[in-house]
């Protein structure tokens, strides 16, 4: 066993290895043979004594037993994530190993010890310093850490806890490499207790008409994160779910209630809740005619256009608001014309197939609406007739 | 009293109140387009009346301004309906003749007349224009008056004026008109009667 205080570490031959943020005092070394892989104590070293060295820095040193030494390099090239992250690893035990020298690389291993508890907040970025050319960050476990990044010598960790966890270890890992080749990688367990923001959006659901054209899209936000959406439950017949939007004509009426799950990226915190869509049959707008003051302009034709335009102005000379949708009904036109900005047919509103335009939701007491109609007229010689008819409320005219 | 009925009923129409108007369009004048009346330029003046309900109505434009403009040459393919041109109906220059006029009708056959014409614009365009005519309800009869650019593809400018008189009482004159008719008649229906009665047999 051999106490070492880390401080910069100098690979003989090899570039400067920095892993700051480690606690100095709480290191220690154990160096091993091949046989210690798995071991209990997760300590695994290959190295020869002929080419490994290192400086200390001002005010640091350590001893050095190399009876326990292997007797030689290993054969062959070990792979760092089996050599050095063993699952068996207890993060309390702060470790400090270092990989064999080979002929043109040098494996080494920090594993930090567990820092107190760190100050990470939802999403936030957790970071280690890798001063090497090029550093690739990996999670070994890939909970909670997503959106590993090496940027300007820092590897960041974008950190996010599943909806409901509580404390939870991960292991974010560092490698370092000069010019492809594996340098360094160390471990820098994080100790949080977090929990996701994710929720879905809407929080409820207005009801779906019969025969119908519906849609309805479901979104769930989290900085740094891509969800994916799914549903279970039944779905009113006739519409269907994909890419977070719900859509179709309802095909049957009743109450249907179904669940939509948002899934991140990293599956670590998804967002859930539950819907009850209902389908309902078609009301017919009532016939107002009656209470409404109508008054009609006189035609006149575009030259330019070739069309006929007239206005229609609705009163209400009631007391109270009618209440809309208001749909301006033409009935009987004549034979010669044809609304040109017709918004449909009537289909309850009797009688059916007569073109209609949308004259505003309401008309308040005492208020007016106006409704400009345009028609074609195949025989300008006759007058465009029509009898005008105000249909309110409901959801089909 | 069928002679009479006719009568009574023709004097009231011939009665009848026009409306008149007058519209002036010059260089403060903003069109739709945003642009305004440019002299030199060469604009369409179409004027229009559109039956809707079940009258007849006649508007009579007169005291076409050019505003020192002049006439485009009428093509007869810009007009449609019922029009008449004065004083001299065969003159090229059409209503935009000197001290000319224009008369557009409708009826309820023959619902539509357009008159339209070129002019090369002066200071000003303007008209009055007298409408005559009862509402008998539904869409009412609408004399509009409109300007387009030089190819009729884009409209500048709309005036548009409906018939919506619905009175029938006869003015100051029709009613002396009336009051003199009436004695006539009864004297004549008396006259007819007494005649069929008392044939003179010489």
């Amino acid at each position: 066993m051999n106490y070492f205080t880390p401080g910069p570490i100098i690979y003989s031959g090899q570039p400067t290895i920095f892993f700051p943020g480690y606690h100095k005092d709480a290191v220690s070394v154990q160096l091993g043979n091949s046989d210690d892989l798995g071991g209990s104590s997760g300590i695994t070293s290959y190295f020869t004594s002929q080419s490994l060295s290192w400086v200390l820095s001002a005010g640091e040193a350590t001893t050095w037993d190399t009876a326990s030494l292997p007797p030689g390099p290993p054969t062959g090239v070990p792979t760092p994530s089996a050599l050095f992250c063993p699952a068996t690893m207890v993060p309390a035990i702060p470790i400090l190993s270092f990989g064999g020298t080979y002929p043109h690389q040098l494996l080494a291993t920090l594993l930090n010890p567990p820092p107190a508890q760190l100050p990470v907040t939802l999403a936030s970025r957790y970071s280690l310093t890798c001063p090497a050319t090029d550093c690739a960050p990996t999670d070994n476990n890939g909970v909670g850490l997503t959106n590993l990044q090496y940027q300007n010598g820092n590897i960041y960790a974008d950190v996010r806890l599943p909806v409901g966890s509580g404390t939870f270890v991960d292991w974010p890992e560092l490698i370092a490499s000069v010019n492809g080749t594996v340098v360094a990688f160390g471990h820098m367990p994080i100790l949080e207790a977090m929990q996701c923001s994710a929720s879905l959006q809407p929080p409820s659901l207005s009801g779906a008409l019969l025969g119908s054209s519906y849609t309805q899209s479901f979104t769930a936000t989290q900085a740094g994160e891509t969800f994916t959406y799914s549903t279970t439950g039944a779905l009113p017949p006739g519409l269907a779910f994909a890419s977070g939007t719900l859509s179709g004509t309802p095909t049957a009426g009743g109450t249907y209630p179904f669940t939509v799950i948002a899934t991140p990226s990293d599956s670590s915190c998804a967002a859930t809740a539950n819907y009850s869509l209902t389908v309902a049959g078609p009301t017919c707008a009532n016939d107002v005619t009656s209470q409404v003051a109508v008054t009609l302009s006189g035609l006149k034709r575009n030259l330019a256009t070739g069309q006929w335009t007239e206005t229609v102005t609705l009163y209400n000379p009631g007391s109270a608001t009618i209440s809309g949708p208001i749909n301006l009904v033409i009935e009987s036109l004549s034979s010669n014309a044809a609304l040109v900005n017709s918004q449909g047919a009537t289909n309850c509103f009797a009688p059916a197939g007569s073109p209609y335009v949308s004259a505003g939701s309401s008309i308040g007491a005492g208020q007016t609406a106006s409704v400009t109609l345009t028609f074609t007229n195949s025989q300008p010689v006759q007058s465009i007739t029509f009898t005008p008819r105000v249909a309110a409320g409901g959801n089909q005219i | 009293m069928i002679r009479l009925a006719l009568l009574l009923a023709g004097a009231m129409s011939l009665a009848h109140a026009a409306t008149t108007l007058t519209i002036i369009v010059n260089n403060g004048t903003t069109f739709l387009d945003g642009s305004s009346l440019n002299g030199g330029t060469t604009y369409y003046a179409a004027f229009e009346l559109t039956g809707g309900d079940a009258s007849d109505s006649t508007a009579l434009v007169t005291g076409i301004d050019l505003g020192g403009g002049s006439a485009v040459a009428l093509n007869l393919s810009d007009t449609f309906g019922s029009f008449t041109v004065g004083p001299n109906g065969s003159d090229p220059a059409g209503a935009f003749q000197n001290a000319g006029t224009l008369q557009l009708a409708v009826t309820p056959g023959n619902s539509y007349s357009q008159y339209a014409q070129q002019f090369v614009a002066g200071t000003q365009f303007s008209f009055t224009v007298a409408l005559d005519g009862v509402y008998a309800g539904g869409i009412p009869d609408e004399f509009s008056f409109q300007m387009y650019d030089s190819t009729l593809s884009t409209e500048l400018y709309e005036q548009d004026l409906d018939i919506l008189s619905t009175s029938t009482i006869p003015e100051p004159g029709t009613v002396v008109l009336c009051l003199l008719g009436f004695p006539i008649l009864i004297a004549r229906a008396v006259w007819v009667r007494r005649s069929r009665q008392y044939p003179n047999l010489t």
